[in-house]
């Protein structure tokens, strides 16, 4: 059995992080009806971020630990879990690091769902 | 009775423990099965390697190693509060160093409370779940509709109201990993307008399962409500195991 002092401390060490967290949200910015979430440990943002998500191809395809897969989504279970990033950007990246690993030059081309209802494409050749 | 002495007396309380005892049990089964499949099939995994190289997939896997042997002992009852303090530490670490995810503050925070209930069986009755202390079980469901009261108010931004978070992970599951929605909803879909009627919808039921969670509504409409909002984001956005999670809390915390 717990002390009614522990268990105060208990709620406080569960409870300050979390309403700090979703005041964090506030300072950076988020508004209801206005900007979107940003990611925050412990505010629970699940859904609640602007992401962008996109296919990423190379061909020919690139070696990566799990392989020469010839797009970002060949290694992974189709169930659950996914290597994605939260922006074009960060797709661009992941891209350039296939790059490094590539053993002939490479395309690498980027077709990625925006939150304004679009589809973007892009691409471009490996350095 | 001031605050203080309500405070005390709640602290002191006892329920039944075969509430606490089911949900120690799914929750220990939901979060094995999710962690024996990611290091088998390196999901996780792959995303560290990719990013991070080898060396750094070698400490993962010790840690999913060890959060395995942690659940087991959660899942069968042996040393069961220590067994929810290492999985609580594990997957705090695991989250702060490799992969920041949701899904693994949610299940620190839940073990970490879990290690709080007394998780034992009664010496007086071989078998059955010794009485628990009541304040671990109304933290959990206090922590669930926080959760959803949280998650619902940072939706209410404009890019959730508005479809467009839905459209891209669609779109994206659809488009890209060829997920098998049904042509009727693939039309649904394929515009901001249908994303944001689901996403408004979506956002009511989160608020309103916060509020039945935080006033202990009847059991049935919570769950009910719990599994709706969870089998559509298994079903339509390939999220499973959290959803299971959350469904089991409400199911088995919840008072009958």
């Amino acid at each position: 059995m717990r002390s009614p002092r522990a268990v105060a401390a208990f709620l406080a060490l569960l409870i300050l992080p979390q309403a700090y967290a979703l005041a964090r949200q506030f300072r950076l910015g988020f508004r209801p009806l206005g900007r979107a979430a940003t990611r925050v440990p412990l505010s629970w943002d699940m859904f609640a971020t602007s992401i962008e998500r996109c296919g990423l191809t190379w061909s020919p395809p690139a070696a990566a630990p799990s392989g020469r897969p010839a797009s970002l989504r060949d290694p992974m279970p189709r169930l659950e879990w996914d290597i994605v990033g939260d922006s074009a950007e960060q797709y661009e990246q992941m891209g350039r690091m296939g790059c490094a690993r590539a053993a002939e030059r490479a395309r690498v081309e980027l077709r990625c769902a925006r939150p304004d209802g679009t589809w973007e494409e892009r691409g471009f050749d490996c350095p | 009775m001031t605050a203080l002495d309500s405070f005390a007396r709640w602290t002191r309380a006892e329920i039944p423990g075969g509430g606490v005892r089911r949900f120690r049990v799914a929750f220990a089964a939901i979060w094995l099965t999710y962690d024996v499949l990611d290091l088998c099939l390196k999901g996780t995994g792959t995303s560290v390697a990719y990013w991070s190289g080898a060396p750094r997939l070698l400490q993962l896997e010790a840690i999913q190693l060890a959060l395995i042997a942690a659940e087991a002992g959660l899942l069968v009852g042996w040393r069961a509060r220590r067994c929810a303090f290492a999985a609580f530490v594990l997957r705090a670490y695991e989250a702060y160093f490799f992969f920041r995810l949701n899904d693994f503050y949610y299940f620190s925070v839940v073990a970490l409370i879990l290690s709080q209930c007394r998780l034992e069986s009664d010496p007086a009755r071989p078998g059955a779940p010794a009485p628990e202390p009541a304040w671990p079980r109304d933290v959990l469901l206090a922590q669930a509709a926080w959760m959803y009261f949280a998650t619902a108010l940072l939706k209410t931004s404009a890019v959730w109201v508005s479809g467009g978070h839905l459209f891209v992970r669609q779109q994206y599951l659809q488009t890209i990993c060829g997920w098998p929605y049904p042509a009727v909803y693939r039309a649904f879909v394929a515009t901001l307008g249908g994303n944001a009627f689901l996403a408004r919808l979506g956002l009511a039921g989160e608020f309103l399962l916060a509020g039945l969670l935080a006033f202990r509504a009847p059991k049935r409409p919570t769950v009910a409500l719990a599994v709706a909002l969870h089998g559509f984001a298994a079903l339509a956005l390939n999220v499973w195991f959290f959803g299971a999670s959350m469904v089991a809390q409400a199911a088995f915390l919840l008072p009958d």
